[in-house]
């Protein structure tokens, strides 16, 4: 039973304003922080948790795959270091791949927050940093030693005191450490503002901690999604789609078994773990399937540790959603990210009204690194199309699941030697449908140095479309190539000479119901506005202007 | 730092310039100063005061910075540079004081008596009130409802309201 001590009024002042607390905390961290990745892509979790470790809420900014397995990881950082023996001034770190979001390159600070000698809560935040040695961020490692430096649960401040040996060591181990350290900085900076501001929080409503209120919103959640799963015929719906794969394609086989109020999502049948960076920690797994879950079945339910217990994920040990240490994983989004398209491809069938088509799967990383003399690293990021939905055509240029922002060019040109040449819609890249697929776009990408650089893209859909659902076409698919027609292999870092230019095509989304439904003003639109070409209208649409 | 005195003092005899064709009288001369970390995109604003115009304010800006910073985030990272972005000053007279005190509302803001239902006392002969004939000062108690042309203003029974001096309605929920 819910506790009574909050009456509903009561309840939702002090539960809104514990998410204005969090998004101060994501407010801090992203004002001081040194990358574009975190500041405007907002590819980073904030959230603040009881003294049992349970998310409370969220900042409304970041990912899935970061905020959702933020959530599990602050478990083991208890279960690490529990809450007796941690001091004022504390503040834990880790990047172990398995407990928080998959790759090394995504670092968690975990802050305890006291009153006097007892702790009230905690503010945890997980953000990419955009370095973390080894090869850089690409699928190319074989090992997860190769893909850089292993952060094991530890305390980066110890009652107030910087663990400056770490400091040191990460200094010694990543290419830009000014920006790495910067922002692990403002990670800090970001927990302690929002360590502030729960306790200014505590003291203006006379709470001692945060464990009641937890019952409270935890309860509510859990029984509000186990009412939106309970609306969900029961059964058994299963969907299979496939992902590039480096060599040979990566099966994700998905069976989504729907029993009362409880939904169990189980990935047996998917390929297994492969010798590549492309293997899916089951944290991360079970983030975007959540998250899948979440958008089709209980959108209005608030995001916290209740909202997550109705649901159970499970994958094979050993297969490409649950590897075994040493797996590479650096580039696990780039399989991840396919997962809500397995799931809700598998709930279709039951719930047509509340899914997407497939659209682009994973948003596209780029890291480009100097080989001269000149060092430097940038990452930034580009989406493909959305799928089409079911009543309204698919966003253009969106990135689903992952919610990342688009690195704006001017902000990467003015942090970066790296010049844009071009950045457009592709044209027919939109699956045709009733409703069409949000549109690819084309970026082509060169250096100001003088000399050669190295470049790893991470995407996909090079082999598999964006598939349409109930009649709907399929997106286009992606390119990679470069400026003297080499055409690169995406998933593995690329030496580029000084003049050379890469080319990015984005893939399309796929459309929603069949082409022929489309309304004729709709085609004429797009015709008008450049999305879709003549003869594609003529083609595809039997449009004639 | 010649640089920067040069150009405040410049601005500063721009603005006295101006300030002496628009007849303004100078009160007021602040100097700040929009700082960060070199590689942050968001800087924070630094108000350096007056007097600092013919000394010299570069000197202060990185400790100010620095302690801005502090207390706002709750440590200075180490081994960054601040970078200056954009030197400001502004230089002002007496700010106007305007009269925002309510129009001395006359006449009689009783509109009559209609049943109202309030939550936990059923339907009570309620007071109706117009707004715009409500004077400063005057009092009455709930249960009322106070009626404008873009709202309406309800006032429980256990409820009381006053006008206050700016026209505001101050009203005690009970």
């Amino acid at each position: 039973m819910a506790n009574r001590r909050f009456d509903p009024v009561a309840l939702e002042i002090l539960w809104s304003r514990l998410i204005t607390v969090a998004n101060e905390q994501a407010a801090a961290l992203q004002r001081t922080s040194f990358t574009p990745i975190v500041r405007d892509s907002g590819d980073l979790s904030a959230a603040v948790f009881d003294t049992r470790g349970r998310m409370l809420a969220q900042a409304v900014t970041g990912t899935p795959g970061h905020i959702n397995s933020l959530a599990t990881s602050m478990h083991h950082f208890l279960e690490a270091f529990p809450v007796t023996n941690l001091e004022p001034g504390d503040v834990l770190i880790t990047n172990d791949p398995w407990k928080t979001s998959g790759q090394l390159n995504d670092l968690s600070v975990v802050t305890p927050v006291f009153n006097e000698d007892h702790v009230v809560g905690f503010f945890g935040n997980c953000c990419h940093a955009v370095d973390i040695g080894g090869r850089g961020l690409s699928a190319d490692a074989r090992e997860v030693y190769e893909e850089g430096i292993w952060v094991p649960m530890t305390k980066l401040y110890s009652a107030g005191e910087q663990n400056e040996e770490l400091i040191r060591i990460l200094t010694a181990n990543v290419r830009a450490p000014r920006e790495v350290l910067g922002d692990l900085h403002a990670q800090v900076a970001g927990n302690q503002v929002g360590s502030r501001r729960l306790l200014d929080y505590l003291d203006e409503f006379d709470i001692d901690d945060l464990d009641d209120l937890g019952d409270e919103i935890t309860q509510r959640s859990e029984q509000a999604t186990r009412r939106s799963i309970s609306k969900v015929p029961d059964g058994t719906y299963s969907h299979v789609i496939q992902t590039d794969g480096l060599d040979e394609p990566i099966t994700i086989a998905c069976a989504v078994h729907v029993n009362g109020d409880e939904i169990v999502v189980d990935y047996t049948g998917s390929s297994e773990q492969v010798d590549r960076g492309m293997n899916v920690v089951l944290n991360y797994t079970t983030a975007y399937t959540s998250y899948a879950l979440k958008c089709a079945i209980s959108p209005e339910v608030p995001h916290n540790d209740g909202s997550f217990r109705p649901v159970t994920v499970t994958a094979p040990e050993g297969s490409i959603l649950n590897p075994m240490h040493p797996a590479p994983v650096a580039a696990r989004h780039i399989v991840g990210h396919f997962l809500p398209h397995a799931v809700l491809g598998a709930l279709a069938p039951v719930i047509p009204e509340r899914v997407v088509a497939e659209g682009s799967g994973n948003v596209w990383l780029t890291t480009v690194r100097g080989a001269g003399k000149q060092r430097f690293v940038t990452v930034f990021f580009a989406s493909g199309g959305m799928g089409a939905r079911p009543n309204k055509d698919g966003l253009s240029t969106t990135s689903f699941p992952s919610g990342i922002a688009t690195t704006p060019v001017e902000v990467i040109e003015a942090s970066s030697p790296l010049v844009f040449r071009r950045k457009e819609f592709r044209p027919d890249s939109g699956g045709p449908g009733r409703y069409r697929g949000g549109l690819g776009q084309v970026i082509e990408v060169g250096v100001r140095t003088d000399e050669p650089y190295v470049v790893s893209a991470l995407s996909d859909r090079f082999r598999f479309q964006a598939a349409g659902y109930a009649g709907g076409g399929s997106g286009a698919n992606g390119g990679f190539a470069t400026s003297t027609g080499r055409v690169l292999n995406p998933k593995l870092s690329v030496r580029m000479a000084a003049d050379e230019t890469f080319t990015l095509e984005l893939p399309g989304g796929g459309g929603f119901h069949k082409p022929a439904e489309r309304s004729p003003e709709d085609v004429a639109r797009d015709v008008a506005a450049g999305l879709v070409s003549e003869e594609a209208a003529k083609d595809v649409y039997d449009f004639e202007p | 730092m010649k640089e920067v005195r040069e150009a405040l003092a410049a601005m500063l005899s721009d603005g006295r310039g101006l300030l002496e064709e628009s007849g303004v009288i100078e009160t007021e001369v602040s100097v700040s100063a929009d700082i960060r970390f070199q590689g942050q995109g968001d800087a924070l604003r630094i108000h350096l005061g007056s007097s600092l115009v013919e000394d010299d304010p570069a000197r202060h800006v990185a400790e100010t910075f620095a302690a801005k910073y502090r207390s706002l985030y709750g440590s200075v990272p180490d081994n960054v540079e601040p970078e200056l972005l954009t030197w400001r000053l502004r230089i002002s007279g007496p700010r106007p004081q305007p009269d925002i005190s309510a129009e001395r509302n006359e006449g009689k803001p009783l509109r009559g008596k209609r049943e109202v239902w309030f939550a936990n006392h059923a339907f009570v002969d309620t007071t109706i009130y117009d707004r715009y004939r409500l004077a400063t000062g005057y009092r009455f108690s709930g249960p009322a409802v106070v009626e404008e042309r873009e709202s309406t203003i309800v006032i429980g029974p256990e409820g009381s309201a006053v006008v206050t001096e700016n026209g505001n309605l101050e009203v005690a929920v009970g």
